[in-house]
């Protein structure tokens, strides 16, 4: 450890780190374009330039390509420093557009905040800015506008360092430098769109995202991403209870500081095909009801008497399958009820085909809670195949030939449920999303998305974070469903918060001993580094 | 100028020189059997002790240079001998590289020996076709006759030359933008440190040294350190080559010991001004020094550190003399869109900052500047100056700086001009064209 004084405050820092880090830990921002903690300094853009103080006179410095040593004096605010930093951010909006009111990036633009810190003067330049190519389409996710770039290399850096596969770099020289594809190639890396979170301006805009909302009215919110068993952590942007967009939050234990693009783009369904209330189907007619009727319905269907009789399970054949993709709650909740009041197996079926597996972030694995259901003890069957596997016939002989079929998660189609489905007598769906499954249901209650429901999912390597509403939903979500068939089963009182399930969890699961579940933070935990080593 | 002090031209006038022959009937390599008797420590020592400064502009002592080479490292070492030389106004190395090129291997077999070297690169700048050609057929006999290759000439030592060609950037010419365009990158500056002595090509200890430097060590050890240390002065030793241009009556390559007059080494090389004309200033050190007027010129000595006292500087030894008729702001126009061209275009204050002073002194030629302009320029010049990686930057701003203080009535002259016949301005002070509008 050194001792570095910075602006007068005196620092303890790890030997051999960066000067900007060391500050950013301590509270001190310092302004800069191509420095970024995944991708490291480059030192070219000389925003971060501060004073270095000494006896044989000052000098500025980059102190993002500075290590700290012993005794180092630094003045970051010094009158000095912070001119050096205008006179860079000037020579920076030189040949800028200005085209802000237009600009996706407006906002959380870099180039504005520092401005506004520094600058604030008008202009000086009076020849013709220079021009470059605007709205340059350069792959299916990407537009570029070179005016607006400040040739901070992260995005080359980002492609050829981090996810692999150099697909852009800049070209020409000095004050006619730009960005490109490399000639007839577009940008088709899988992670190209955190490109866009890298740029410091708005030269690299989402298609998905470009014009769509002014990035001040939208409201944040830190959840998970449920497209894979990684579980990259979140911030999802919504207005008026849509979601706008989706960026990956910096978490070191599971995703760094990026995402990949299926993920961040996998929320359109949330708008589409939405059940809005429950609907018993007899007869091939339905008649929509209260949520109370339905869980009336669901105690008939499974073979109890009507509420008010507390009664055993009757002999009706019952079979409980969730969708990986349910959260920790739901499973907990649905296995307590197959075990203490159906007597029922239960599954949790992975159900969506592989995808690709990768050695940055994705996983082939489509299912955010899969591991969840392995720690809770459930069994895990595969689903994924097109026609029924031997996993299947598991379930098929666990109905017999009059069981009641629970569905609960199913979002999509899924061909290999069809036998299941067929062999049922009765089913019982939770859903989000209209699918074969709701077509064909007797009783189907709506269930939520990942945007409108507090749960928790366990990544692949037992890291447990916490899905947080986003926006607004008329349904009810369904812990609460389940939590209220229980109560009417047994007589008891229903819980009143979802952290209360999650204190039985960490109570009653071995997996989770020792893991504080009701206080999970933006970033969540490890659980196995606690129960599953010892 | 005496004889004595041709060290590194004394072979420029001699028929044959350029040939392994030629150059063997002249005492050359004769620097090698003592060489290779001493230890590679002695022989970084004499070369420390001789004070040699490398010649490519920044003046840094060679031997310090070589001593930062870690010892104990298992990585290669390699020399990169920078022949990039691109510095408007000097041609000295080109006729190094053309009428003396096995100097050079002999310094580089002298380098690579005190250094522990085995592949030395020369950069070659990728205009100068001739003076490949020249260097490329002495490095052919070389390795032919044994002075490259495998063991050379019985020392042990096994070295061998790459010759690379650049494509003309002129960053190429700092020494590690010269090593990202050798590892097949585009030619950029890296931040330092570390410094190419630690990280240099392929992430390896590297030496680099100008031409001239290297062309230098043979004589060094043959005559010894003490021979060189003699010439010149007590922190400027020895001698350099100055390429000598612009308004003189012959201009060229004249090689010359520190400490002496400026103005008089200049008319005793070249004859002085052409025709006869009134000196007006002269540039020292390249494109990128600061400009010294005439009154300077007569009064200051030729060494490193007279040099830089006025803020000048030696530089590549580039001296251009500009006479009465120069025109001064033409000459920065010419500089500055030199350098918004060659800018790499890495940092905004180079990538911006050269353009947007060569965009203002354009206008002021063109007739269309302000009062403001110059005050503008003067306070854009510091902005650039040590805000960058390298040192393209200030390479701008000081000319630009300089020629503004020494040669401001010139512009201002242009600016008078420009303002006269079009703003006709009301006795009263309102601008006509304007309330027209």
């Amino acid at each position: 450890m050194v001792t570095i004084t910075v602006d007068g405050k005196k620092i303890q820092a790890p030997e051999g780190a960066w000067l900007i880090d060391v500050c950013r830990e301590n509270g001190i921002d310092i302004p800069h374009f191509c420095y970024h903690p995944g991708l490291g300094p480059d030192g070219n853009c000389r925003m971060c330039q501060v004073e270095f103080v000494s006896d044989r006179g000052n000098k500025l410095g980059i102190s993002c390509k500075t290590t700290v040593a012993e005794g180092m004096v630094v003045s970051v605010n010094s009158d000095v420093a912070k001119r050096a930093r205008a006179s860079v951010e000037e020579m920076l909006l030189l040949n800028h557009p200005l085209d802000c009111p237009i600009c996706d990036k407006a906002g959380e633009c870099s180039l504005q905040d520092y401005y506004m810190e520094h600058d604030l003067q008008n202009s000086r330049q009076d020849f013709t800015r220079f021009r470059k190519e605007k709205a340059k389409d350069i792959g299916p996710t990407l537009i570029l506008d070179q005016e607006r770039c400040v040739l901070c290399d992260r995005c080359v850096r980002f492609l050829r360092d981090v996810a692999g596969e150099a697909q852009l770099y800049i070209a020409g020289r000095g004050h006619e430098a730009y960005i490109t594809t490399f000639p007839g190639k577009e940008v088709t890396s899988p992670y190209s769109l955190n490109t866009v979170d890298l740029c410091p301006v708005g030269a690299l805009t989402a298609k998905d995202f470009r014009f769509d909302s002014a990035t001040w009215f939208l409201k944040n919110t830190d959840s998970v991403c449920t497209t894979c068993a990684r579980g990259c952590s979140m911030q999802i942007q919504s207005k008026k209870d849509q979601i706008y967009r989706m960026r990956p939050r910096p978490n070191l234990d599971v995703n760094g500081y990026w995402s990949c693009d299926e993920g961040r783009l996998n929320y359109k369904f949330v708008n589409v095909d939405r059940l809005a209330r429950p609907f018993v189907r007899r007869g091939g007619e339905t008649f929509e009801c209260s949520l109370q009727e339905a869980i009336a319905e669901m105690r008939s269907t499974l073979g109890f008497k009507p509420a008010g009789s507390i009664d055993k399970p009757s002999a009706k054949t019952t079979v409980v399958l969730l969708s990986a993709t349910a959260t920790l709650e739901e499973m907990f909740l649905f296995q307590r009820l197959a075990k203490e009041s159906l007597n029922a197996p239960i599954f949790v079926a992975r159900h969506i085909p592989d995808g690709v597996d990768d050695n940055l972030l994705r996983r082939a694995d489509k299912h955010p809670n899969a591991k969840g259901a392995e720690m809770l003890g459930i069994r895990v069957v595969n689903l994924q195949a097109s026609s029924p596997g031997p996993e299947a016939s598991a379930i098929t002989e666990a109905l017999g030939s009059d069981g009641v079929l629970v569905a609960v998660g199913f979002n999509t189609d899924v061909a290999a449920l069809e036998p299941i489905l067929a062999r049922a007598k009765k089913i019982v769906a939770l859903s989000g999303c209209k699918s074969w499954i709701t077509d064909r249901a007797d009783l189907v209650i709506p269930g939520l998305t990942f945007a409108e429901k507090d749960g928790l999912v366990v990544n692949f390597e037992g890291h447990v974070q916490q899905l947080r509403p986003t926006i607004d939903s008329k349904g009810e979500t369904e812990w609460r469903v389940v939590d209220l068939l229980i109560a009417s089963l047994n007589g008891t009182k229903p819980h009143e918060f979802v952290t209360q399930i999650r204190k039985a969890i960490q109570d009653s699961v071995p997996a989770f001993a020792g893991v504080n579940l009701t206080k999970l933070g933006s970033t969540g935990v490890r659980a196995n580094a606690h129960a599953w080593a010892s | 100028m005496s004889a004595s002090h041709k060290i590194i031209s004394a072979r420029f006038d001699q028929k044959n020189a350029h040939t392994l022959q030629g150059y063997l009937d002249l005492g050359g390599y004769g620097s090698l059997k003592k060489l290779f008797k001493m230890k590679p420590d002695e022989v970084i020592e004499e070369v420390k002790r001789s004070g040699l400064r490398g010649r490519g502009g920044a003046g840094f002592p060679t031997g310090m240079k070589w001593s930062f080479i870690p010892k104990n490292t298992d990585k290669p070492k390699y020399l990169c001998v920078n022949a990039d030389e691109g510095e408007p106004g000097t041609f000295k190395d080109r006729l190094i590289l053309e009428r003396d090129p096995h100097a050079i291997i002999e310094g580089i077999v002298i380098c690579c020996y005190a250094v522990g070297i085995k592949t030395a690169y020369v950069y070659i700048r990728g205009e100068y076709d001739f003076p490949f050609v020249r260097l490329d057929a002495a490095v052919r006999e070389a390795y032919r006759e044994g002075y490259l290759g495998k063991n050379v000439k019985g020392s042990g030592a096994d070295i061998d030359v790459v010759i690379h060609r650049g494509a003309g950037a002129y960053i190429c010419g700092d020494e590690t933008g010269l090593i990202e365009s050798l590892e097949g990158k585009k030619g950029q500056p890296r931040p330092k440190p570390p410094f190419p002595a630690v990280v240099g090509v392929f992430g390896c200890p590297t030496v680099v040294n100008n031409v001239e430097t290297i062309a230098a060590l043979p004589w060094i050890l043959e005559n010894g350190a003490g021979a060189y240390a003699a010439i010149g002065t007590e922190k400027s030793k020895g001698t350099m080559l100055f390429s000598i241009s612009g308004m003189v009556e012959r201009p060229g390559v004249y090689e010359g010991a520190f400490g002496v007059n400026l103005w008089k080494f200049i008319e005793d090389s070249t004859g002085g001004v052409k025709d006869g004309k009134k000196l007006k200033a002269v540039i020292p050190g390249g494109s990128s020094s600061a400009i010294l007027t005439a009154d300077e010129t007569r009064n200051v000595n030729l060494d490193y550190e007279s040099i830089a006292a006025t803020g000048a500087m030696v530089g590549s030894g580039a001296i251009m003399v500009f006479d009465e008729d120069t025109d001064v702001v033409k000459a920065l126009e010419v500089v500055l869109r030199f350098y918004a061209h060659e800018s790499c275009g890495q940092c905004p204050p180079c990538r911006e900052g050269t353009y947007w002073l060569y965009e203002i002194v354009n206008r002021i030629r063109n007739g269309k500047g302000r009062p403001e302009d110059i005050d503008l320029m003067l306070s854009i010049c510091p902005d650039m100056l040590g805000r960058t990686v390298c040192v393209l930057a200030d390479s701008a701003a000081i000319p630009a700086a300089s020629y503004i203080k020494k040669f401001r009535s010139e512009f201002e002259a242009y600016i008078d001009k420009s303002r006269l016949p079009e703003r006709r301005l009301h006795p009263g002070g309102i601008n006509l064209e304007a309330r027209a509008l």
